[in-house]
């Protein structure tokens, strides 16, 4: 084909050479995402929590349009199956093949205390949602280790003296054999004995690996004790707090526990058995303050029905991350624990009060509310406020300074 | 030019005449391998490496496992016990002992030798269904005493296990291509002390066992002796395998001995071809990134593991060394 | 003394589950010499079967009879479609059926896994069988009370079947010479299928009269699996009678372990197993002259 170069081929031409330009400038231009692994439970037995920290992770990253300083957030999900081994490799597959900016999530205090080890070593921020076990803000802290939530002693200890000011004297503790287990049940007894009561027995039943809890439940009937206190999740709790309605106990030795035991997003499997049962509660939706009442609105928007506790949570999560990549104007610092320690500077109002962190980069609780769940109006259950007292400090272990 | 070689009735104590041509090829596949994985860190990012580390440590494990199983005939469904002692060890040794770690190694290793005996003399006296179910009982009953005992921290497991201290060399095995060679060195290590093993007269007593036990027997052989010394050999490379996970991980749980973990390691032996040395490694590297894969690819690992599980079994009755054996002439 | 009794009676109750389970498996071993891992599948889908049932239906009886047809086609079928022709062309060596039964354990988990999601559900305790009932002066939930009734019942009829009708007599011809059975005209493959079938619908059973108690979840076969083994051999491989004093001391154990001995939960009835591996390796019941 015989080319003519005339005047209309060479604007052509140059129009073509323009608009490429253009592309790959505007290209170009585009700004890097910020990518976060979000890495939680998924399957088995925390299944339903990891659901609802998932939920309010994404509200609070849609309160900034899912983006900071221009930049879009990427969040990669990997499914860390409540197993140490599991959760390592999709920590590592996360730092090295996904190249996220920080990790986020994990519910398992077994998991964590693996993962974190990791984090130090590989130098990645890694932000906690739950992993409450005391030992990961103190004997395993880290300068690259933070964590949203609170502590297990934060929790547990006031509470165990709380219900020793109600007159309860004598107590059995029931809970999973695992770290989570032993720190809440452990803080709420050190707290009870304080108070003046006295823990009669200790039954700890396999985690993850107990089906049947008609051994340990017919122990605790016969222990004398005035409550069963416990700590479970998810399935777990769903089967606890059944088959202790089986064995016939509610009304001879009830059972009281924290949000979990009686989370939200069990009450229809359970029906009417959580009615009338009384527990602590980090939140719940009808806290009155501005933060929550916003949370509460775009949660429900969203998802068409009420926030549970793990929904706060996440919430809290995803907003210190949101928090501090806004302070650091949307620029991943190179040494991570730079990341960590800006977000130990914050201090915001969450849904569920004021969130502060201590040294070792662990989130303080500042209320913690007693309610009951009762038949509403409408004939389902919903929570009442009864009283409230304030969390206690974290306990101390972290030899490392930072 | 190629001949091959007809499957007659391996001599007990010698070994089948082979070609120079079959030789010389095997040793060209061998050379070529080695110098990929010497020269894997250069080629390659980070996560290639990490897969790679677990193919290795992997395929430790199903080495010492395919001794047991492709070597002597025996199959044990419980092998991850010394999978997870092995790190048990390691961690016990260092952090409520206080020693180093060149203590620590040479102590959990001859511990592990004398555990393994002790079990192997016991579960030897059956075989067949019994022998698995007995080996099942064993690695049960050590998962369920690592889970009850509040001095490993029960199920939580212990943090912290440390790397080897290579501060002497200029380098930190915290580095993932430091590790990677660390781990690439033990693991040919434990493959040519396994090649010696089992080419040696020891090895060839184990496949007449494989084979028929009571010719053995009739032969004057004390197959007794035999069968649990190749226990204890494989529980041995087994705990090494379970060492070097730990290093890798910083971490040691009771889930390490899991019958399922035994399982896995049971796949890839299978995979891999009973009775070829570098089977397990071929199989330990397909399973390592079939699973890896599928969890990149779809979030129903279990079923498509199951069914990648049950195919294996079904059609590839010789493995993967099987099948690339006949193709290029008789391997050992 | 009152919670040794309660203790008691809990023990008896996870026998008789444990029991349901081993029955099915040690007829299939006995006849069929097949180590069938899967065994826990048919757990698995009993359960979802029943919960299906009970959910479309409303009725848990309905959910009892029909939950268990389910895992008798499928176990049937894959004796005869699956399992027998490996066998017919020589790839049947133990572990190779074992380990292709334990690959079936891991995709029913997935499967239902993928159909039903991983929560957990439940099949609701029929009115009349709900509450407790006062017992030596405690309360001792009605349904446990049943589920021993009902795990007793069913050893009652295996026994008279097995002893007493001529497909019993089939059967225990078939466990101990095959080839003799096949030689007097007996169709021996409907046989396996049906028997296998008739495990797989044991195990689908247990697994719905299971489901008030330990919930419905993908997992549920993949748990039980290794204790019902333990049952199997410390009773004898392929002895029904094994398998219910089997049951009732593993599930003895097992309970007063976890509840006087909870350090030794876990460890205690694998401590039975090998001590019973070494005294006495046929199990109480089996013959000294099984080769494996």
């Amino acid at each position: 084909m015989a080319q003519r170069a005339n005047g209309s081929s060479c604007v052509a031409f140059g129009a073509a050479i323009a608009a490429v330009v253009g592309i790959f400038a505007a290209v170009a231009q585009e700004p890097a995402p910020i990518k976060i692994g979000l890495l939680l439970p998924y399957k088995g037995v925390y299944a339903v929590p990891a659901e609802g920290i998932d939920r309010g992770f994404q509200v609070a990253l849609a309160e900034y349009g899912n983006q900071i300083a221009g930049r879009p957030i990427e969040i990669i999900r990997a499914d860390d199956e409540l197993t140490p081994n599991v959760g390592v490799q999709r920590f590592n597959k996360f730092v090295q093949l996904d190249k996220v900016d920080l990790v986020a999530g994990v519910i398992g205090s077994n998991v964590a205390i693996a993962v974190s080890e990791l984090a130090d070593k590989a130098r990645k921020p890694m932000v906690f949602v739950n992993a409450f076990a005391d030992e990961i803000t103190a004997k395993f802290c880290s300068p690259y280790v933070a964590r949203t939530s609170f502590s297990a002693n934060g929790f547990q200890f006031n509470s165990g003296k709380y219900w020793a000011s109600k007159g309860i004297r004598t107590a059995v503790i029931m809970g999973p054999d695992y770290s989570a287990g032993h720190s809440f049940l452990g803080a709420f007894k050190r707290g009870f004995e304080e108070g003046g009561g006295k823990v009669v027995q200790e039954i700890w039943t396999p985690f993850q690996k107990t089906k049947d809890w008609g051994a340990a439940l017919t122990q605790a009937g016969n222990s004398g004790a005035q409550i069963i206190y416990a700590f479970y999740a998810g399935a777990e709790a769903v089967q606890v707090v059944k088959q202790h309605a089986d064995f016939g106990l509610r009304d001879k030795m009830p059972l009281v526990g924290d949000q979990w035991v009686y989370d939200e997003a069990l009450w229809p499997a359970l029906g009417d058995l959580v009615i009338g049962a009384k527990h602590i509660t980090v939140h719940y939706p009808g806290i009155e303050s501005e933060a929550n009442k916003k949370f509460v609105t775009a949660y429900r928007q969203t998802f068409k029905e009420d926030p549970d506790v793990n929904a706060s949570l996440g919430y809290d999560n995803g907003k210190a991350i949101m928090l501090t990549l806004e302070k650091l104007g949307g620029q991943m610092p190179a040494d991570g624990a730079q990341f960590i320690s800006t977000m130990r500077g914050l201090t915001f109002d969450a849904p569920r009060g004021k969130i502060r962190f201590n040294a070792q980069n662990s989130a303080l609780l500042e209320k913690v509310y007693l309610v009951e769940i009762v038949k509403g109006a409408d004939g389902k259950p919903e929570r009442k406020f009864v009283d409230e007292f304030s969390g206690a400090e974290d306990l101390p272990g972290c030899t490392k300074s930072f | 030019m190629t001949e091959r070689l007809t499957m007659d009735a391996t001599n007990l104590a010698g070994r089948t005449p082979r070609s120079i041509t079959v030789l010389r090829r095997r040793s060209y596949v061998a050379v070529i391998c080695a110098i990929a994985l010497l020269l894997l860190p250069f080629l390659s990012g980070d996560y290639v490496l990490t897969l790679a580390i677990e193919v290795m440590i992997a395929g430790v494990f199903a080495s010492g496992l395919n001794v047991l199983i492709g070597y002597t005939g025996l199959a044990s469904a419980g092998h991850a016990m010394f999978y997870g002692l092995g790190g048990y060890g390691i961690g016990i040794g260092t952090a409520i002992f206080g020693w180093p770690l060149w203590v620590t190694v040479p102590a959990t290793l001859a511990c592990i030798a004398l555990i393994s005996t002790v079990v192997g003399a016991i579960c030897t006296r059956t075989r067949g269904v019994e022998f698995l179910l007995i080996t099942l009982a064993f690695s049960q009953m050590f998962f369920g005493a690592a889970v009850k005992l509040r001095l490993t921290n029960g199920t939580d497991g212990m943090a912290g296990i440390p790397r080897p201290d290579l501060s002497s060399l200029g380098v930190s095995a915290d580095d993932p291509v430091v590790f990677y060679y660390y781990v690439a060195c033990v693991a040919a290590l434990a493959f040519v002390v396994l090649a010696l093993i089992v080419r040696s007269p020891f090895g060839s007593v184990l496949i007449a066992i494989r084979e028929s036990e009571r010719r053995a027997q009739a032969m004057g052989y004390a197959v007794g002796a035999y069968k649990i010394g190749a226990f204890g050999i494989s529980g041995v490379v087994c705990s090494l395998a379970g060492v070097l996970q730990a290093q890798y991980i910083y971490f040691i749980n009771p889930d390490s001995m899991s019958w399922q973990s035994s399982g896995e390691g049971i796949l890839m032996v299978i995979i891999g071809g009973t009775g070829a040395i570098l089977g397990p490694f071929v199989g330990a590297a397909v399973f390592v990134l079939v699973k890896q894969g599928l969890s990149l690819v779809t979030g129903e690992y279990n079923l498509f593991f199951g069914i990648f599980f049950m195919l294996v079994v079904a059609f590839f009755r010789g493995g993967v060394a099987g099948t690339f054996r006949t193709l290029t002439g008789r391997w050992r | 003394m009152q919670m040794f009794f309660l203790q008691l009676l809990n023990g008896l109750q996870l026998s008789m589950l444990i029991f349901l389970l081993a029955a099915g498996l040690t007829l299939i071993f006995g006849l069929m010499d097949i180590l069938n891992l899967a065994h826990g599948a048919f757990f698995t889908m009993g359960a979802y079967a029943g919960w299906f049932v009970s959910k479309s239906t409303g009725s848990f009886w309905a959910a009892l009879l029909i939950g268990p047809l389910v895992p008798f086609l499928i176990g049937a079928l894959l004796q005869a479609a699956v399992l027998q022709p490996l066998v017919r062309r020589g790839r049947s060596t133990h572990l190779d059926l074992a380990l292709l039964t334990f690959g079936l354990l891991f995709a029913t988990a997935g499967t239902v896994e993928y159909f039903f999601g991983s929560s957990f559900y439940s099949i609701p305790v029929p009115a009349i069988l709900s509450g407790h009932v006062a017992v030596l002066g405690v309360d001792y939930p009605l349904y446990r009370l049943f589920v021993i009734g009902a795990g007793l019942a069913v050893a009652l009829v295996l026994s008279l079947v097995i002893d007493r009708t001529p497909i019993g007599a089939i059967l225990r011809a078939g466990v101990d010479n095959r080839e003799m059975v096949t030689a007097l005209g007996i169709n021996i493959n409907l046989v396996f299928a049906v028997v296998f079938g008739v495990g797989a619908a044991l195990a689908g059973f247990a697994g719905v009269i299971a489901a008030p108690i330990m919930s419905v979840y993908s997992q549920m076969g993949i748990a039980i699996v290794v204790t019902t083994f333990v049952v199997v051999v410390v009773g004898g491989l392929g002895n029904l009678k094994g398998s219910f004093y089997g049951a009732l001391f593993v599930g003895m154990t097992d309970t007063m372990a976890q509840a006087y001995l909870p350090d030794a939960e876990l460890f205690a009835i694998y401590v039975l197993l090998v001590a019973m591996m070494i005294f006495r390796p046929q199990g109480l019941f089996g013959s000294t002259g099984r080769t494996a």
